[in-house]
């Protein structure tokens, strides 16, 4: 029961801390980065967009998605929508 | 033609006071005449840490209003030949420093100083920001510990788009990067975030390591910058970055585990 209690408690653990410290550093600096270059319009345009495909598509059941994203050093703006659900009444297809 | 450097951070507690005064002692010690300056407003503790708080008349705040005249103001220090001290206000103001206010005195203090050394407060507030605003040079001051790099790095994004050189569009303001209470046995064994791992995080070059080191506050008790502990690791590794700073190529010490001698390992397991 002592052997397991230490394997488990992460402050007794034999794991590398520093490695976890800069996984988790890089990713949260990463992520701090591109909300810096985030374009003024852009909450705005995440909204709007949000409510024209609402329209559409449930957005509780369906993963919908507006982010930025700047890959290298090329802004862009990725709309993702997901579709899930079955839907209640056929799409109609042309 | 005069430089204005700023000692910044982002987090509290990292050492930008102790570098402030040892960074401006060391380049007085090489010959450079250098003023270092307070920005902290309401919270100031460079005059003690300079050991000069008994001799504060008028500062920083009082020459912003007009109240006083720059020249009475700055307080010589005694213990070295060619620097001074401009310490500011205890009166909580967070209007004090105005950009006008703060460029005329840094345009008037590049007439007469070769390096005037900025001392900014935590966090990224007024303070702060016109800490660096003026500033050629940044210092940035971390630990080895993910909250303090985290702060560092926003701090980059600051001086990247609120420096007078960023909105000026000028040539960008040199960042390096000065690692404080670093302890390589640590690092070594992978418990420590390693000056290898910082330098990756944060790309910028790095002006020197300084290790964690009882000579620290030794030296703040006293009042002495620890730049003058010349027996210290500590003030080794500050003059080693102010030389760096100057041009010179000097090896990073304090960035591996030192090898016991074998008397230490003697006594060691004694300890």
């Amino acid at each position: 029961m002592g052997m397991k209690r230490i394997y488990l408690n992460p402050f007794r653990s034999r794991v590398r801390s520093a490695n976890i410290a800069k996984q988790r550093l890089s990713r949260i600096i990463a992520h701090e980065r591109m909300q810096k270059n985030l374009p003024a319009f852009f909450p705005e345009l995440q909204r709007d967009l949000l409510t024209v495909v609402s329209k559409y598509v449930d957005l509780e059941r369906n993963e919908v998605s507006v982010l930025f994203a700047n890959q290298d050093r090329r802004p862009s703006i990725e709309l993702n929508v997901t579709l899930n659900e079955t839907p209640k009444r056929k799409w109609a297809f042309r | 033609m005069a430089k204005v450097i700023v000692v910044t951070s982002g987090k509290g507690g990292v050492g930008k006071t102790t570098t402030s005064a040892a960074f401006a002692t060391g380049l007085a010690l090489r010959g450079r005449k250098t003023v270092v300056v307070d920005f902290d407003v309401g919270l100031r503790n460079l005059d003690i840490v300079m050991d000069c708080e008994r001799r504060v008349v008028y500062d920083f705040i009082n020459v912003v209003k007009r109240e006083a005249k720059l020249s009475e103001a700055l307080i010589r220090d005694k213990r070295t030949k060619n620097l001074f001290i401009l310490p500011t206000s205890q009166i909580q103001d967070k209007d004090a420093l105005t950009k006008e206010g703060v460029e005329r005195i840094i345009k008037e203090l590049r007439r007469d100083f070769d390096y005037i050394v900025c001392d900014s407060p935590a966090g990224i507030e007024k303070g702060a920001l016109m800490a660096l605003y003026y500033a050629d040079y940044a210092v940035l001051v971390t630990n080895p510990e993910i909250a303090s790099v985290r702060d560092a790095d926003r701090m980059l994004g600051l001086i990247q788009s609120k420096s007078r050189r960023a909105e000026l569009g000028d040539e960008p303001m040199a960042q390096r990067l000065l690692i404080t209470r670093y302890d390589a046995k640590r690092a070594s064994r992978g418990e420590m975030l390693s000056v290898q791992d910082v330098e990756d995080i944060l790309a910028i070059p790095l002006l020197g390591v300084i290790p964690e080191s009882r000579s620290i506050l030794r030296a703040s008790n006293q009042g002495i910058p620890v730049i003058l502990d010349k027996e210290s690791d500590a003030g080794q590794a500050y003059t080693d970055a102010v030389a760096r700073f100057l041009g010179g190529k000097v090896e990073h010490k304090f960035v591996q585990p030192s090898k016991p001698k074998f008397f230490q390992k003697v006594l060691g397991a004694w300890a």
